[in-house]
Parts: C-alpha cells; sequence; structure tokens
C-alpha cells in the first residue's frame, strides 16, 4: 500500500482501473444518458409550425402539460394522469392479489412438477402482446357469451360489448403482467423459512397475525420487485389501452406518443415524457421507504 | 414490448436498405420508393423495372407522421418516390422535404382528370402528381340500422341509432370535419367557433351509452363484419375491396356518402428534396401517369384513379358508386384544411380534451 501512490504504479493502476470501467461508462453515456439528454432539450424548445422543436428555450411545454392552453386552463391532463394512476394501482392491487396465492401454492408443489407449472404461468408471454389484446378483444367482444352474459345481469346496455372499455384494459393489464408478479414471489416463497410462522402461532398470533409479522417481511423482497416490474410498465403502457379501450379514454403512455405523430407537438411530449421519468423515480423511493417501514432488511434492495 | 417491435421494425428498414444495393448489382439504377403498405400492384412493378431495366425497392409508412418523421430524420436523402395524403403537401412544401417537379420530364401529365390538375394543396401540381383518391363516408350494418338515410345522422343523431354500438374516426380533422358538416357548417370549416362547436358535439357523441370506440377506416371494416359495431367512418376503395373479397360477411354492410358533405382525399406522388435517383423518380411518376397503368394500379387497390385517360380500362366495380362517387356527390366532397402553428395546435389540443374526458 505504501507505494500505491508513488507516479508510475499509481498512475498505472488508475490506467487500468479507467480500461476496466470505460466500456460500461460508454454504454451508459451512448444508451442512456445521451438520448435522456436530448429528450430533456427537447422538452424545453418551442414548438415549431408542425410540430418539430425549435429554438429558442422556452418553458411553454411545461405550462401546457400543467392545462394551459388555448382554452385557458383545462383539467384534460389531470384526467389522463389521474386514469392512469388509477389503472396503474388497480392492475398492481388484483394482480399481486392473485399472484400471492399461486407462487405460494407452486412453491409448496411436488418438486418434480413445479418448473411445469412456472412454464404455464410464463407461456402465455411467449406470444405477441398485440396478438394477446386481440384474443381479449374477440372473447370480450358484442355478441360473445360473456358480452351477453354482462348484458343478462345488467352491467352492461345490450347489444354492447365488455371490449372496448376500462374494465376490458384493466383485464388486459393483470393478465398481461401476472407473470412478472409469480416469478419473483415464487423465488422469496420457495426460501420461505415456515418455522418463523410456526412461532408466531405458537406464541398466540393469529392467521392475520402470523401472515403480517411471519410471512410478509420475509416475502416483501419478492413482492416489491414484483411491483416494479409491474407498476412501472403499467404506468406508460401503450397498446394495450390503445387496443382494449377503443381509444377513448386517453392514458399519459398514448397521450405522449400522440405528441410525436398526429398531435404534432415534440415539446410536450419530451415534457410529459419527462415528467414520467421523475414520477416513476418518485415511485421507486416511495416504494422502497415502504419496504423499510414494513421490516424488510438488505436484502429489499431495488 | 412495443419499443422492441419498433427497434426490430427499423433494423429490417436498415437491413433492407443495405440489401438493396447489393441485390441491385446487376441492375444499372435502383429506385427506392416509400409508400403506404398494399398500395401498389406488384406487376406494376416488375413492369417498370423491366422497362428501365432497373431494380425497384419499396419501404412502408403506416401513417402520415411516421413518414414525416422518417423523412426528417434523413429519409429525404434515402427514397426517390414518396405518396403522402393531400394534407400533408403544403407541410412537406414548407420545410423543405419535397422538389419542384421537373414536368418537361412528365410527358402524360395532361391526362390527369381536371377536378384534380389545380388542387389546393399545390397549385397546378408544382411539387405533386396524384396517385390515388377517394372518399370518407360512413358503413354501417342495414339489418341493424335499416332505416338510416345517407347522412351524418346515422353518427350524431341517437333517435337514428339508439342502441347499437358505434365508431368515430381517429383523426381530429376527419371527425370535426364531419360534425360540422352535420351541425349546417360545410365540411371544411376553419376558424376556433367552429372547432369548439365541433368538439362540443363530438364529446356529446362520445358520452353516449352505445358509442363504441374512436377506430380508423380499415380496422371499423373487420369490426362492422364480425358484428362489433354497426356504424363507423371509412374510405370508399377500403369497402370496394374487402367487400369484393368477402361478400358474405359484407352481405349487409352499406356505405353511404353523407349529403352534408364529407372528405375527399387524394395520395400524391412527390420527391424527396435530396432524392438519389431524381431523374429515375420522374420516369416512375411519368410511367403510372400512361393511361393503361393508372387503370392496373386503380384495378388492383380499388381506389378511384384521377387519371382521366384511365377510364376506358377501369374494371366495373370502379365505374360507379362507392368507388366512384356520383356527380352529386362529388359537390359534397371536400379537401381537409391543410392546418400548421397555432391552428394546428387548436385543432389537436381540442382533440386531446375530447379523448380525454
Amino acid at each position: 500500500m505504501a507505494d500505491a501512490g508513488s507516479g508510475k504504479t499509481g498512475w498505472r493502476a488508475t490506467g487500468h482501473l479507467l480500461g476496466l470501467v470505460a466500456p460500461g461508462v460508454i454504454w451508459i453515456v451512448v444508451f442512456l444518458v445521451a438520448p435522456a439528454a436530448y429528450l430533456m432539450s427537447i422538452a424545453f424548445m418551442t414548438n415549431g409550425s408542425y410540430g418539430l422543436p425549435e429554438l429558442p428555450f422556452t418553458w411553454a411545454a411545461f405550462k401546457q402539460l400543467a392545462g394551459y392552453g388555448f382554452l385557458g386552463w383545462s383539467p384534460a391532463n389531470l384526467y389522463v394522469v389521474g386514469r392512469t394512476l388509477v389503472q396503474t394501482v388497480l392492475a398492481t392491487g388484483l394482480v399481486v392479489v392473485i399472484a400471492y396465492p399461486v407462487a405460494y401454492y407452486i412453491s409448496r408443489a411436488p418438486a418434480r412438477l413445479r418448473p411445469l407449472m412456472l412454464l404455464l404461468v410464463v407461456v402465455p408471454s411467449w406470444t405477441n402482446q398485440v396478438i394477446r389484446a386481440i384474443g381479449w378483444m374477440n372473447i370480450l367482444a358484442p355478441g360473445t357469451p360473456l358480452s351477453d352474459l354482462a348484458a343478462a345481469l345488467g352491467l352492461i346496455s345490450p347489444h354492447m360489448g365488455l371490449y372496448p372499455s376500462q374494465f376490458a384494459v384493466a383485464l388486459g393489464l393483470v393478465y398481461n403482467f401476472l407473470p412478472f408478479m409469480v416469478l419473483p414471489l415464487y423465488a422469496v416463497f420457495e426460501r420461505l423459512d415456515t418455522a418463523q410462522i410456526d412461532a408466531a402461532r405458537d406464541l398466540g398470533a393469529g392467521v392475520w397475525g402470523a401472515f403480517r409479522h411471519g410471512v410478509l417481511p420475509q416475502t416483501l423482497p419478492g413482492l416489491l420487485a414484483g411491483t416494479v416490474l409491474v407498476a412501472i410498465p403499467a404506468f406508460g403502457m401503450y397498446v394495450i389501452p390503445e387496443l382494449l379501450g377503443g381509444g377513448k379514454n386517453l392514458m399519459l403512455g398514448s397521450l405522449v406518443a400522440r405528441q410525436f405523430a398526429a398531435a404534432s407537438n415534440w415539446p410536450f411530449g419530451a415534457a410529459a415524457a419527462l415528467i414520467m421519468i421523475l414520477a416513476t423515480l418518485a415511485g421507486l423511493v416511495v416504494l422502497r421507504r415502504l419496504g423499510r417501514r414494513l421490516g424488510g432488511d438488505a436484502g429489499v434492495m431495488l | 414490448m412495443t419499443y422492441f417491435k419498433k427497434t426490430l421494425g427499423l433494423v429490417a428498414a436498415a437491413l433492407m436498405l443495405v440489401a438493396g444495393p447489393a441485390a441491385a448489382a446487376g441492375k444499372a439504377d435502383t429506385l427506392y420508393l416509400f409508400s403506404w403498405s398494399q398500395y401498389m400492384d406488384p406487376a406494376l412493378i416488375k413492369a417498370f423495372e423491366k422497362r428501365y431495366d432497373v431494380d425497384v425497392v419499396q419501404n412502408y409508412y403506416e401513417s402520415m407522421p411516421e413518414m414525416f418523421a422518417k423523412l426528417q430524420a434523413g429519409g429525404a436523402q434515402q427514397y426517390d418516390v414518396i405518396v403522402p395524403s393531400n394534407y400533408y403537401v403544403p407541410r412537406l412544401i414548407d420545410t423543405g422535404l419535397i422538389q419542384a417537379l421537373d414536368k418537361s420530364k412528365l410527358g402524360h401529365l395532361d391526362n390527369i382528370a381536371e377536378r384534380f390538375a389545380d388542387p389546393a394543396y399545390d397549385s397546378h401540381n408544382s411539387y405533386t402528381v396524384p396517385y390515388q383518391w377517394g372518399d370518407t363516408g360512413i358503413a354501417y350494418n342495414t339489418d341493424k340500422l335499416p332505416d338510416a338515410p345517407d347522412s351524418w345522422a346515422i353518427l350524431f343523431d341517437p333517435a337514428i341509432n339508439s342502441d347499437y354500438p358505434f365508431a368515430l374516426a381517429t383523426d381530429a380533422q376527419v371527425v370535426f370535419g364531419a360534425a360540422c358538416a352535420w351541425l349546417g357548417k360545410p365540411y371544411d370549416c376553419t376558424g376556433r367557433d367552429a372547432w369548439k362547436a365541433a368538439a362540443r358535439e363530438v364529446l356529446a357523441t362520445k358520452a353516449r351509452d352505445n358509442f363504441a370506440a374512436f377506430n380508423d377506416g380499415t380496422p371499423v371494416l373487420r369490426q362492422l363484419a364480425r358484428g362489433n359495431v354497426a356504424a363507423g367512418m371509412t374510405f370508399n376503395g377500403d369497402f370496394t375491396y374487402y367487400k369484393s373479397e368477402n361478400p358474405e360477411a359484407f352481405k349487409n354492410i352499406e356505405f353511404v356518402v353523407p349529403k352534408e358533405g364529407t372528405e375527399l382525399w387524394v395520395d400524391v406522388m412527390a420527391i424527396p428534396a435530396k432524392a438519389p435517383h431524381p431523374d429515375l423518380a420522374h420516369k416512375f411518376i411519368d410511367f403510372l401517369l400512361e393511361a393503361k397503368n393508372g387503370a392496373q394500379l386503380s384495378n388492383h387497390t380499388y381506389y378511384a384513379s384521377p387519371n382521366a385517360a384511365a377510364r376506358p380500362y377501369l374494371d366495373d366495380a370502379l365505374t360507379h358508386p362507392p368507388a366512384q362517387p356520383t356527380p352529386e356527390q362529388m359537390k359534397a366532397l371536400h379537401y381537409i384544411p391543410s392546418l400548421s402553428g397555432d391552428d394546428l395546435q387548436f385543432v389537436q389540443q381540442l382533440w386531446t380534451e375530447v379523448q380525454s374526458r
């Protein structure tokens, strides 16, 4: 250690270190930092007469994002954000409720059956998302048994279908993201220390108490990893709301995509994308704090 | 997943660009055509390749914004001929993405029908030559809506259709134009008050129990055939094509041109500003202006031909409605106004407003 600071060796060590780090740094700069910087710069530019970004720099896109447009202030963007948040929370919640018992059941199944059961969970996602969404369109369309049943129960008007609707979007999101929750939960359930549950029951905990103190902390890393894998893509999801929602209840992903296409407003699209990234980061911070508070330890890493 | 799909598409497109010249090794030159998918008769491409001893490489887009973005991102140097729609032409001219045509190289220019010789979107066809045209009307199920008039009432009047699901188009101007016409104004209405009134009408329509979706003109035909919707906005050529391909499924589906007025659109041929082979591009455009070739194109796409000389060679289906509107209907057809700047943003903000509620 004594000669580490002495000229020649020190420089060589630094050189080695740089050489070692360089590929990773270059990779991140080229594929993450540069595109993000480009996107950020567009968000602060003026919208040209055909929607392309121009100088000078301005806050106009963010003002528009806050709802100020040609019509004065309008809550339109708030509706979009609100609808997206509701769908994201709803989808993630339902996925958790379904995935918990499924993952537990698989982890308790005979060892030779487990790979097969996991495969069955994953197999649907081998098919293209668009094709699966179109499958749901055919299952939920007007005149199908499910839609007729819903109409007979008075849930929808006669002649109408369960698709296109917000219900179809929620169903599509849950269906699409289920494997992303089952797999991380299965991983933690497989290592579940059942002695802790027995101890909790012996000490007088009820079913809920045993779950809250015996199971939940142990499965928390999987639950949070799954939540991140489900909630973030669901928040920005574009294909499923477009196809199953019938394009009538705009979600955030579609709002952003539209700005680079028909709506002709790249700066606004970039600003909205930027806000989405910040919202995602905020969500991650909240999840991390939540993980700590619920008694997770170093295992709760995001 | 979408990003992945798009990336794959880009990679495929890049490979095609790289592979193009390699495949063309034996030929004198290569023409790069950038167009809507399924909008060209392969036999015509073969005939052109044979006549001039060249190769033709085709690339495709699915929407005008997609084409515009690709031209902006360097496509103006890569493609020789593009096929934009009329309302995008002023945008392409203003942004310098297409070049003025050299009319001395277009010997068959006189074949263009009078209606398309001096269009509003490009006076005297200085930059563009019409390729195919059509109108946007309403396709509906005659079993479910037996008393439907040839009017926008099919979509906007709850008394005509109170129960069955129906769809509107996804394009802001196409739908606002329809609402304007239904409200007694011209289809090509402009001005903030007219657009606001149209937006209110669309919002009220969207709030109806049996409003199903905003759907593009081609997908809505499949929805109609399956019975998912009872009425929707579509194009006369696509309707004629689908009906001829599957007469059984479209037995009870009819197409009407609303009497209050609707869209006449023209897809045109243009040469990007920095096209690699402008000379060959002119040859290609003139080739499609020839009477028989123009007819062959329409006979393949089922869209009307802007080529007056092609008329004697057109299939029977293309000479009467819905493919060829009656002279009466022709009077009710208008181009969508080409918007830019504040007007464009105003309409798009209104549309976001409509879609977000």
